[in-house]
């Protein structure tokens, strides 16, 4: 009876209230993840390196290369028992946007996108761009495969450190990716590219690749570029283009539609 | 006997074995179950039978609703956003539930049944905090669970180990 007293039989609860429970361990906005061995060699060696570790009060690390590390608060929730792992870890992940370094995304996808074994839980959106080790991803394939092949994920690169001080450097590496954007507006033959539109350099803030009902690329354009958007660039001059996109966001954007077996193409 | 007007706003329950407590009825309709039951049979001064809840956990729960009597009653919009709920805990009702393990679960177990959600809540709030910030093998240990993955799922969550969070 004593050891009756001193555990808590949260087994025998019934399934609606350990969901219940669940919704309560559900604290991050979002979590960057890092291949372990990749982040141990960039780390100080006095940095304690826990098992599973995160941190997170809300706002986004600018020091990405001294993070702190902290105990990971419900991860150890997805571990325990088959039971346990099923019912929670869709909802650990889905709760979460994952960052993740463009060159680790194929690491990424089998272990967490179920390529072999599919994994019972999947992240509603995966952000990759420039993560820890400034990597720059100038081969989209990779990414364009994922979103084909994952359709209830969206993918977003973006310019992630960047967005910490916003105005700051933009890296020259974004020339190659510029290249990338205009020919896929060309491979979409997207009407605004037969008009002329294309994009320059240091204008982009983020690409958004989403597999959800219908495939679509949205390109978003830093909000304080959007004033030096010319008619050689675009083709069309600021009012027109939002005229024609009707979109009023920040930063703008504009969204370019093709078939899912041209993502699979790429 | 008809009830006096000095005990018209009390109600008798009958726990599930067989204790009668008598308690006021604004204190008692925080649990949805006998406000509704109330409110269905009418104020005849019958005892309520309470089934599924013993006397020492009533006396629990009516302790939680004595303290909670003024509390404005929960609204449907509790629900909307089911994410990212805090599990902040005011104090009187962290104390409430320093309890054994066991009182917390029939806590947890009353307080679903009596649809009393404010307290079903403190109770899943307690739980987890215990789950916060433990590792899976600490987790085993505190609720007494086996470790039952298969190969493959132990292949899985090796994967998963490989990465590491931070934010």
């Amino acid at each position: 009876m004593e050891n009756k007293a001193q555990t808590f039989r949260f087994l025998d609860l019934p399934g609606e209230i350990r969901n219940r429970i669940y919704e309560f361990c559900q604290s991050n906005d979002f979590i960057i993840l890092n291949l372990r061995d990749r982040y141990d060699e960039n780390t100080r060696s006095d940095h304690k390196v826990m098992p599973i570790v995160k941190s997170h009060q809300g706002q986004e690390s600018n020091r990405l290369g001294l993070v702190q590390w902290w105990k990971l608060d419900y991860f150890g929730l997805t571990q325990v028992n088959h039971l346990i792992r099923s019912e929670y870890l869709p909802l650990y992940y889905n709760s979460d946007k994952v960052y993740v370094d463009p060159k680790d995304l194929p690491a990424y996808a089998e272990a967490f996108l179920g390529v072999g074994t599919p994994h019972p839980s999947r992240p509603s959106t995966v952000v990759t761009g420039v993560i820890a080790s400034s990597s720059w991803l100038h081969d989209l394939t990779p990414l364009l495969k994922l979103a084909a092949e994952n359709t209830d994920v969206y993918f977003i690169y973006q310019d992630y450190v960047n967005r910490q001080n916003r105005g700051g450097n933009i890296l020259p590496e974004s020339r190659g990716f510029v290249r990338i954007v205009n020919m896929l507006l060309r491979k979409a033959q997207h009407p605004r590219y037969k008009e002329g539109w294309c994009v320059a350099a240091g204008m982009l803030e983020s690409m958004y690749i989403c597999g959800r009902a219908r495939p679509y690329l949205q390109i978003a354009i830093k909000t304080e570029c959007y004033n030096m958007i010319t008619l050689e660039n675009w083709g069309q001059t600021n009012s027109e283009f939002l005229e024609i996109t009707g979109l009023d966001m920040s930063p703008v954007g504009f969204r370019i539609e093709y078939p899912n077996q041209q993502l699979c193409s790429w | 006997m008809a009830a006096t007007s000095a005990d018209a706003k009390k109600v008798t329950l009958t726990t599930s074995d067989n204790a009668d407590l008598t308690v006021e009825r604004e204190v008692a309709e925080r649990s949805i179950l006998i406000k509704n039951l109330l409110e269905d049979i009418g104020d005849n001064g019958d005892a309520i039978p309470i089934p599924n809840v013993n006397e020492a956990v009533m006396k629990k729960v009516l302790e939680w609703c004595e303290q909670h009597r003024k509390d404005p009653p929960a609204s449907q919009d509790d629900d909307a956003d089911s994410r990212k709920k805090s599990t902040d805990i005011d104090e009187w009702d962290q104390k409430f539930m320093q309890v054994d393990q066991e009182m917390l679960f029939e806590i947890i177990l009353a307080a679903n049944y009596l649809d009393i959600k404010a307290l079903l809540d403190v109770g899943c709030k307690t739980v987890a905090n215990m789950i916060k910030g433990k590792s899976p093998d600490e987790i085993r240990k505190t609720f007494n669970i086996q470790n039952d993955f298969t190969p493959e799922e132990e292949d899985q969550i090796r994967r998963e180990n490989e990465w590491a969070e931070d934010r």
